[in-house]
């Protein structure tokens, strides 16, 4: 009923994770200190270098602009980046969900205006999704979009939406009907301009005073008729049909790996005890757990599966075991945290205080896992 | 993409199912001869050296998935360890053939110089918790040589049982023996470090076949047991363990599956991985299962004993989690190595000095 068919990389796939681990080595040699997974400071700077490397938008066909590579590309890169500590986040929202959600639902025009762009690095993007009502329970957003001549004005307020401050669009999840019997019709996606007249970006800062989240306010924003992604009303459908994208990804297991990197040259030349190597050891047995099961999604993606209960499993237990590697990390050092005392220090200092937004973001532990229960009980009766 | 023989999975647990018997609580699981006859007759008890690891992991996993009380697991590991060095088995295929010296508490001694020319070495050994061991009719135990390990066979008649059993209700039987045989030199030979990891992955190929059973009953179970007027499905509590006993499933499947599909020269690291994984998962599992059925789940006219009883058993045999994590632990820490990350995702050519592979076919 579940099942991750294992596959190892080919020649040319790890030609290519090579390479992108030979570049992280010297992009890190060039002083810059690591980052931790998806919330890593933003750098457009980096986006545009490895855009130029073409990895960026891997899978966008080549008449878009992309480079035509399949999914276990993208997974190679992704997962040589976050474990290195890439400053991903600028590119990550358009590389991971836009250019899969215009491909799959964009008109053509927005295809061949939009895409390239986003593969060169010059477009980034954010989500708009939660809002102020509207956390888990999506579909019930209130931000609302009028039809008026040539385009859609729009009114309402979105928050916890990351990266907005320094993306050039925003991907707006609001209502075109009003709300009626159903409450996943009647909703649709528009890319708004941050530009625009009548946006207010303000920010939420972490409990660590870091700026990554932030409240974006629609004030009769003007969004002309060619931001609207696919057909009006198709909005939930296009928001549920990259779940398996969006949850089985590395960036669900490895966002303290650079953490757990730096602790293991610390130790790999120490003699340790029979309990430290078994900490190590545990470790090393679930990111390679993980890991494999991350691979294999890719794999079946590819082979245009969807493989969704999978993908939910990977998020849930990817999340939690970033929760447990820190607690590891801190059992193997056993001290007071002094972030101020190394990089990686710092970089403890902050694993421990965002590993709650961990199995926060995307969809909460609690949530998912009612949706893979009812998903294993389908699957079940599908099979009988 | 390879996975499990799954259509070897079937054929068997069809047999399996033949002889499936009401569950209930026996000191010791009596082991069904006829099945075993009709076990042998389809070729299943020697399935042969063209069979690979995928075959036997196929064969364990319907052995867990159906609860069965023989030693098709452990037989298939002993006749692999024949046919990978030059122990000439002469019995008939119906022979129950177990591996012994595979315990960290084993002590086998070789006299080589018990007649004087050297040719012939007096062994004698004491072996614990061997499984199956009093239906063995062949022993094979490891024996030191002067360059190289010899594999051995005893015969029934050579060595003495002193019964006992795991938390299953499996045999698990001391035994001791004394012997002289031959000094024949031997060709490359499976080490014991790479049997017992084998008999790990095997375990741990057996404990997912029961684990999906417990799955596929939890979620039943908790569709058709109402309380309160509604199935036990609408409670979220429920949910989370179903979703629990769900991951430990999804994460023995995978990594079991890729220990088995490894490339040979990785294997064993990834093995160390799966029976950790097996033996932290198999314990989740089991708790958050038990909790769903309730007290009914906890009798011994229930089908769910049959599997958990195992699985706490099977969790420490051929090596504990412990055990394994540290295994791995040490595979993988090391002056020179380039990194936590390069370590975990070979091919990598400094992992060639780690003992991170197997040595003959597996």
């Amino acid at each position: 009923m579940i099942s991750f068919p294992s596959s190892r990389l080919t020649t040319d796939e790890l030609a290519l994770r090579d390479e992108v681990r030979n570049f992280m080595i010297e992009y890190r040699a060039r002083g810059h200190r690591a980052e931790l997974g998806i919330g890593a400071t933003a750098s457009q700077e980096f986006t545009l270098e490895i855009a130029d490397r073409g990895w960026v938008g891997m899978s966008v066909p080549t008449q878009y602009g992309g480079h035509g590579r399949t999914a276990v590309d993208r997974f190679i890169v992704v997962e040589e980046m976050l474990a290195a500590g890439a400053p991903i986040s600028a590119h990550w929202v358009g590389d991971r969900q836009t250019a899969q959600m215009l491909l799959k639902f964009g008109t053509e025009e927005q295809k061949l205006r939009i895409l390239p762009r986003l593969v060169r690095g010059e477009l980034l993007f954010c989500l708009g999704m939660s809002e102020p009502g509207s956390g888990s329970d999506l579909a019930s957003v209130r931000t609302r979009a009028s039809r008026i001549d040539g385009g859609w004005i729009v009114n309402g307020q979105k928050v916890w939406t990351s990266g907005a401050h320094y993306s050039d669009i925003v991907v707006t999840l609001c209502r075109t009907e009003p709300l009626g019997e159903h409450k996943h019709q009647g909703l649709s996606q528009l890319l708004i301009d941050l530009t625009s007249r009548g946006v207010t970006v303000r920010p939420i800062r972490l409990l660590n005073g870091v700026h990554h989240f932030n409240e974006v306010f629609f004030d009769d924003v003007f969004v002309p008729d060619n931001m609207m992604l696919g057909k009006p009303g198709d909005g939930w459908r296009q928001v549920t049909s990259e779940l398996a994208h969006e949850r089985s990804g590395p960036d669900r297991f490895l966002s303290v790996m650079p953490l757990v990197g730096q602790l293991y040259d610390r130790v790999k030349n120490q003699a340790l005890d029979q309990s430290e190597y078994r900490e190590l050891g545990e470790l090393f047995a679930i990111y390679m757990t993980l890991r494999t099961m991350s691979l294999s999604i890719a794999r079946r993606l590819d082979a245009g599966e969807v493989p969704a209960v999978e993908a939910a499993l990977v998020k849930d237990m990817g999340t939690r075991f970033e929760n447990a590697a820190i607690r590891a990390v801190r059992r193997l050092t056993n001290g007071e945290v002094d972030s101020a005392a190394g990089e990686f220090e710092e970089l403890l200092a902050e694993a421990i205080v965002t590993a709650p937004t961990f199995t926060l973001r995307g969809g909460t532990t609690e949530v998912l896992r009612t949706v893979i229960t009812r998903e294993l009980i389908r699957r079940r009766e599908e099979k009988r | 993409m390879i996975h499990f023989n799954d259509d070897l999975f079937h054929v068997v647990c069809s047999i399996f199912a033949k002889h499936d018997v009401a569950p209930q609580y026996a000191d010791t699981e009596p082991m069904s001869e006829q099945m075993w006859a009709e076990l042998t007759e389809g070729g299943f008890t020697s399935i042969g050296p063209d069979a690979g690891i995928a075959d036997h992991a196929a064969l364990a996993k319907a052995v867990g998935a159906c609860a069965v009380a023989a030693p098709v697991v452990e037989n298939g590991l002993a006749r692999w360890v024949a046919d990978s060095s030059d122990v000439a088995l002469c019995g008939n295929p119906r022979d129950v053939v177990i591996c012994g010296g595979l315990n960290a508490a084993d002590r086998i001694q070789a006299n080589w110089s018990a007649t004087g020319d050297q040719s012939e070495i007096g062994v004698r050994g004491t072996l614990r918790r061997v499984p199956w061991g009093r239906y063995a009719d062949v022993l094979l135990v490891p024996v030191a040589g002067i360059d190289a390990l010899h594999w051995v066979a005893v015969d029934r008649g050579d060595f003495k049982v002193t019964e006992g059993v795991n938390l299953a209700s499996e045999p698990r039987d001391d035994i001791t023996f004394s012997i002289t045989v031959p000094a024949t030199a031997s060709k490359l030979a499976p080490s014991v470090v790479e049997v017992r990891a084998r008999g790990a992955l095997l375990r741990a190929a057996a404990g997912l076949g029961a684990m999906e059973f417990v799955l596929d009953s939890a979620l039943e179970y908790s569709q058709q047991r109402e309380q309160f007027g509604v199935p036990l499905i609408s409670f979220q509590a429920v949910d989370h363990h179903l979703v629990q006993i769900a991951e430990a499933v999804a994460a023995v499947s995978a990594i079991t599956d890729a220990a088995v599909n490894s490339e040979p020269e990785y294997r064993l690291m990834r093995v160390a991985a799966a029976k950790f994984v097996f033996g932290s998962q198999a314990a989740i599992l089991a708790a958050s299962a038990h909790q769903i059925f309730g007290a009914i789940g906890t009798t011994d006219e229930h089908v769910m004993h049959r599997r958990t009883r195992r699985l706490w058993s099977w969790e420490d045999e051929y090596g504990t989690r412990d055990d394994w994590a540290e295994i791995l632990g040490r595979q993988l820490t090391f002056a020179g190595s380039p990194g936590a990350w390069p370590v975990l995702t070979p091919p990598l050519s400094e992992l060639r000095l780690r003992n991170v592979g197997q040595e003959v076919a597996w």
